[in-house]
This record gives C-alpha cells, structure tokens and sequence, in this order.
C-alpha cells in the first residue's frame, strides 16, 4: 500500500475541489489532489464515443430512477464536469443566495469575481453563436422575445462544437486548464487514476482517505479532508461510510434541472454543430422557472434523439444540416434523493418528475416551437411520447393542450445539486456556511452538493465561487 | 487471439465456480437418490403438520416399476454432473452445453408446480422450487458469462446489427447503410458498453433480447431479427411512438448504441456524408 501525508487533502478535480486546490497550495499549504480519472490533453478529445468512454462517468449512462428515468451526465477526469460542460457561466441569483442565509452577498460576490477573472469568463462574441442562434434570433425578432449570448469561460474558441464532449482545442478554460495547473504550480500533489474507497475516521474527525490506484492500494492522511465528489458521489461515500449524517440530511433533497429540447428542420442550411453548442439564452419565461439556452450536438448524438427508422430516418440524416435544436430547462419543484451505490455502482439516485414541471418543459417547448416557426421551421421534433412530431402552429397548439404526463418525456438533467446541502442549523444541514461538516470537525465538503436548491441556472460559477468563498474563510483560521 | 485465449471474466469465473458446485452436488445426490430415494417423500411427509399444512404425498411403492424410475432418474443426473463437469473444465469452449441442463430444468420446474397445483403435495412443491431455482441460478450466471469478454453474445449482436439495418438500409438518402460498416460500429458499440456498469450492460443486453422476442409475444411468429426489413422497419417505428414508456425506453436507448457509432468518426465517411443540402 502507498502512503502519502499532506497538510490537506482534497479528494476531486471539478468546479469545488480544484479551487479550494489552487488556494490552499497558493497560500503555501501542502495539498495533495486525488482523481479518479486522468489527465487529458486537447488531442485526446477524439470522436464522440471516446469522450463518452474516458470523460463520462459509467460512459455517460448515469441515471436518476424514476418514470422517466433521467439520465444526469457528468464529466469524470481532470476537471470533473467542467471538463463536459457547456462552459457556460451564470451568477448565481442574489435572491437565492441570500435566501440561503449561508453566505454573505458582499464577500461571496467577490470570490465570483475572482473566479470570473480567472476562467476568462466574458460574455461571447456574437461570430461565435453559429446557425443554432441565427435562425432561433430570427423568430425572436419576429415575436419581438429577447435573446441575449450567454457568458462562458473561453479564451480563444475556435467553434469546435465540442464542449460537451471536451474542448479538442483547449480554449475551454475548464479547471484542468485553470485551477489545477494553478494549485500545480503552487507546488500541489496530483495523483490521477487514484480512486478513493474508504476513510480512516478517529474520534470526530476523518485521519484520511483511503482506496485504489493503478498500483494496488493507496493511502492518504491528511489534516484537513476537502470532498469534491459530486452531487451524486460525494453523499453516496458518505452514507456508505455513515459520515456527517446526524442531521439525516445526507442524500436528501437532490435537485436537478430537468430539461429537454426541441429539434426543428429548415430549408436552409442551419450547421448548428458550427459554433458555440450553448452561445445563447433566452429567460422570458423566467418566472415560470423555466430557461432556454442553447443545445447543439454532433450528429450521432443529435439524430439518436430524433424519431424514425427506415429511408425515412435516412433522409433526416441527410438533412442533418438543416436541423436546429435548442433546449429547455426547468428548475425543478420536487426533489429526489441518493443511496449509496447499488451492484456495485458507485451512488444510485432516485428522482421523479413533478407534473409541474412537465408542464413547464412542455410550456417551454411550445414557446420555442412557435419562435422555431416564427423563424421559418418546416417542422419540430419534440420528444415527447404523444405527439414527436409537430408539422404546423395548429399541431403546436394541439400539442400545448395535450394531457401529458411526466412519463412521456424524454427528459434528461443537469446540475444535481442539494444532496449535502449547506444550512446554519445543524439538524437542517450537513455542512455549515464555512462548507465544513457539522459532525467532522476536519471534513469540508466543496461541490454542487451543498447548494441547498436548484438554481435555476447552470451552477458552475456558482460551486467555484462557494469553494473561494469557503477556501477563504477557511485560510484565515488556518 | 481468440475469446478463448484470454483470461476469464469475473462473471465466467461465478459461473464456472457454480459448475463446480453442480458436479459436487450431482456426485452428492447420485448415490443418495440410488438408495435412499424412496425415504425422500416420506421424510418430506414427516415435517412437522404445524410448520406446512399440505397434504401428504403418497409414499413410493416397492415394485419394480419404482427402481426402473429410479434408474433413469439416476441416469439423468449423472448426464448432468459430467456435463457441468465438462463447463467447469473449459467454460469457453463448453458453456453452451448448459443449455442442455437448463432444459432439463425447466421441463421438470413446469411438471412439478403442474403437479403441485393439482394436488398440493408437499413433495411436488419442494421439487419445484428446488429445480426452480436450479434453473433461475443456471441462467442467471450463463446469461452473465456467455458473451466472455465481448460484452454482447452472437444473438444480441445479430439484434444489434438487425436494428441497424433497420435504422440505416443501404442506398436511399445516401449510399452507406449499417451493412456497410457494421464491423466499425459493432466494434464503437463494444467500446461505448465497456465504459458501463455491469448492471447497465445488462440492462441493454436484456433489451436487445426483449426486442428480439416482442414480435413473437404479439403473436407474429417470428423474431425481430428475422422479420423482413419494411416489416421491422414499420415495427420499430410502432414501438418508438407506443403508449407504453418501457418500450419507447428500449428503442431509445438500442438506437444510441447504433446512430452514435454510425456517425462516430469525427469525419464522416464519404458513403454517409452524403448531404441533399449540399
């Protein structure tokens, strides 16, 4: 068994772990980082089903059960799921964060700031946006709905399209292109294919890690213990290893953004592969909780989604350049929770779809169908089990007043997060405003989990901006 | 190399310990049923009334015709033992023997619970659930071990390729069809299943045998696999827009396992770039 000792030991690359990396190594603290997955360079990033392969967690086939069963990818490697995102960067609400009571706005707002600065995070020039935004600008300027480029943490985007399948030129500026090679440089330990299995736990505290590595076993002590796991993993090693659950609150209250897409067909040639996947945004509807942004994929992913068999499906392959799709999200008014993994999987997740919010989806899909049309579609596809194809505005209207049930959608999530959620009473809570455990006086715990509800918008400034915060408060007690 | 000259998986390696118990218990058994078979029904009789309330099962009788059943059933038993001597010995190149015992089984499980509803003899009952779950553990670990280190056996690949013909037939928008290049997208599939749990490997592989024994369960009398291609076609659009979650599921998830290889390579080849817009 190999043995390491560090001053602090931070288990996970993604959005949380890699920052609280950065900072404490930045302040002159011995980090040592442990990855389940590898180190990938931008040459790697080779063909779809690769990325699925090394870059997804279980290939992509992460799934929350339930009717629908929701698929919930997440990125596995260096830079966790900023490695597979959209790269997309919102500011969290001010109204949710001081809903919270967990964070002060003025403090938080200035790690934001720091992250920003750091990711290169800057609203998107709009040469970037590709075909998937012309067409879908087109019909908001007929309908007169405003559609706006989002922001995203780029630097130097050459319109790949491949974000979710990661950055095959590396101007995604993911934490393995940021924050790691910050905390690397710092003099931080990274060990990649190191998967941690087990705790050492004395008295009220966690002595280390331990768990699996390419050589066999591995150990790691360390004082101060920071979790990155993920939303999903991280309460799953948790209650495997009955840790920091007194409140019961470990688990619980996993909120994600369901959301699915509309695919519409036009005459013209669209190329929504040639850009930006998620350039742009539209929040009319937010009040109804429900955003769209932009959803681009290569084709095999994209027409693996669309109906059809046969010279049919041929001839939609064939007109595969002439498809815009956009997608919908909704935050979500239920909430699901994590168990521990079952047969040997590493968490299993449990959620189900409200009606409400598949009426959203379903409010959100008829919005974008009528911009789609607006803009000159010949037809939508919809995902949803009644009525998969729309041809006309009567059909959207049909569509619109149709019984549906959560069970005919073709749904998928992102953003899990409220599983470790972080509150000032103890009972109500697993982790305190400093992010660290209410039970284990030297476990932090720095991922999406402690977002205690659904944002609303993608949360990956939002969890970088929670470590700084934390990382902060905790270097000067340090 | 061969499947063969690899290492066995993890789930051959339960399947095969599983043999090795059957040859034990068939050696076991042999010679008890030969001659302490005709107490089995009496000892089952003498179970305490108050823990199973059920009729008793007439005693066997002492005439010849019992010790002829005997024999033969024996018989059977020592077929089985060295067959599933013969799966521990090479689990690759034997394995498929198996289907020989499960035969056995379920014949004999579909006898006994015919029998036990008929009478409720205790005996009827304990035989049932006994080769019952025989034949469960049998398939179960078979089913796990069969494709070796392949990850799909022969008849879920010819399920994979069929729904790939059916998804993407030659010529029509564009010359390529799966036919074409199905060794390239079998391989993807292979490659994309490798990076699942077990559980959801066999969740897909429990699908593609569930598509290709739907038609026959609607009373069509054939396999998916073997139906002619417009009539699968029509068929798996039926299944894509049924009622029912489950099988949208299923034709969901069997068309991500053949659209995303066919389109994988990240430039497409000639025969499917093939673009009326262009």
């Amino acid at each position: 068994m190999k043995t390491y000792t560090s001053r602090v030991v931070v288990v996970g690359t993604g959005a949380g772990g890699a920052v609280a990396a950065a900072l404490l190594a930045q302040a002159g603290h011995e980090v040592l980082v442990l990855e389940q997955g590898r180190r990938y360079e931008p040459e790697d990033h080779a063909d779809v089903i690769s990325s699925f392969t090394r870059m997804y967690v279980n290939g992509g086939a992460t799934i929350a059960l339930g009717n629908p069963p929701i698929p919930i990818p997440l990125g596995c490697g260096v830079g966790g799921s900023t490695l597979i995102n959209s790269s997309t960067c919102f500011r969290p609400p001010r109204e949710k964060v001081e809903h919270w009571d967990c964070v002060d706005w003025e403090l938080f707002e200035k790690s934001l700031v720091a992250v920003e600065k750091r990711i290169h995070a800057v609203p998107v020039d709009e040469s970037l946006l590709g075909g998937n935004y012309t067409v879908l600008k087109r019909g908001c300027d007929a309908l007169g709905v405003t559609i706006k480029p989002l922001v995203h943490n780029l630097d130097g985007c050459q319109k790949s399209g491949r974000c979710a399948f990661g950055c095959p030129t590396g101007a995604k500026q993911s934490t393995d292109r940021t924050f790691i090679p910050d905390a690397l440089a710092a003099g931080a330990q990274l060990l990649t294919e190191h998967k941690v299995t087990g705790v050492l736990q004395e008295d009220d505290k966690i002595a280390g890690v331990t768990g699996l590595c390419p050589s066999g076993t591995f150990e790691a002590r360390g004082d101060i213990i920071v979790l990155a796991m993920g939303a999903l993993a991280t309460p799953a090693f948790l209650l495997r290893h009955r840790l920091a659950n007194s409140s019961g609150q470990v688990g619980r209250g996993l909120r994600i953004h369901p959301a699915s897409r509309v695919a519409a067909e036009f005459d013209e040639v669209v190329d929504g592969d040639r850009g930006l996947p998620q350039g742009a945004y539209i929040d009319q509807w937010r009040d109804r909780g429900i955003m769209l942004e932009g959803i681009s994929l290569p084709p095999g992913p994209l027409l693996s989604g669309l109906p059809g068999a046969g010279y049919a499906f041929k001839s939609l392959a064939a007109q595969r350049r002439n498809i815009a799709t956009f997608g919908v999200m909704v935050s979500d008014t239920g909430a699901g929770h994590v168990r521990r993994g079952y047969l040997g999987a590493p968490f299993t997740a449990f959620y189900q779809l409200t009606q409400t919010d598949a009426e959203a989806l379903r409010y959100g899909m008829a919005r974008l169908g009528e911009l789609y049309f607006a803009a000159g579609a010949k037809r939508l596809f919809t995902n949803v089990a009644p009525m998969p194809v729309v041809q006309s505005q009567s059909e959207l209207q049909r569509f619109e007043q149709m019984p549906v049930k959560p069970g005919s959608f073709e749904v998928m999530a992102f953003h899990p997060t409220g599983t470790c959620s972080m509150s000032v009473q103890a009972n109500k809570g697993v982790v305190n405003s400093f992010l660290r455990t209410y039970d284990l006086k030297n476990l932090y715990i720095m991922d999406g989990s402690v977002i205690p509800d659904a944002l609303g918008v993608n949360p990956q400034l939002t969890i970088m901006g929670l470590a700084h915060h934390a990382t902060t408060l905790l270097l000067e007690r340090l | 190399m061969t499947a063969s000259d690899t290492r066995l998986t993890p789930a051959e390696e339960r399947f095969r310990l599983w043999m090795w118990i059957s040859v034990g218990m068939y050696l076991l058994g042999l010679p008890l049923f030969l001659l302490l078979g005709r107490q089995v029904a009496a000892f089952l009789n003498g179970l305490p009334r108050t823990l199973i309330q059920l009729p008793p099962y007439p005693p066997a009788g002492t005439g010849m015709e019992v010790v002829f059943w005997q024999i033969l059933g024996v018989s059977l038993m020592g077929i089985l033992g060295v067959l599933c001597l013969y799966i521990a010995l090479d689990v690759r190149r034997y394995g498929p023997m198996i289907h020989a015992l499960l035969c056995a089984k379920f014949i004999s499980t579909v006898c006994y619970v015919v029998l036990f509803l008929g009478s409720f003899n205790l005996a009827f009952l304990v035989a049932a659930l006994t080769d019952g779950a025989i034949l469960a553990l049998s398939w179960g670990l078979w089913f796990l071990a069969s494709p070796a280190d392949q990850l799909l056996d022969p008849w879920e690949r010819r399920v994979l390729v069929a729904a790939g013909d059916t998804l993407f037939p030659r010529d029509g928008a564009f010359p390529a069809g799966y036919a074409d290049v199905e060794e390239r997208c079998m391989a993807d599939a292979i490659r994309f299943l490798t990076a699942h749990s077990p559980m959801d490997r066999t969740a897909i592989r429990l699908m593609l045998r569930f598509l290709d024994l739907l038609p026959i369960m609607q009373f069509r009398f054939r396999r998916f696999h073997t139906m002619p291609a417009m009539e699968r076609v029509a068929f798996f659009e039926r299944l894509e827009h049924s009622r029912i979650a489950p099988l949208r599921l299923i034709t969901m998830a069997i068309k991500l396992y053949i659209v995303i290889p066919f389109f994988n390579p990240p430039e497409l080849e000639p025969g499917i770039t093939t673009d009326t817009s262009v």
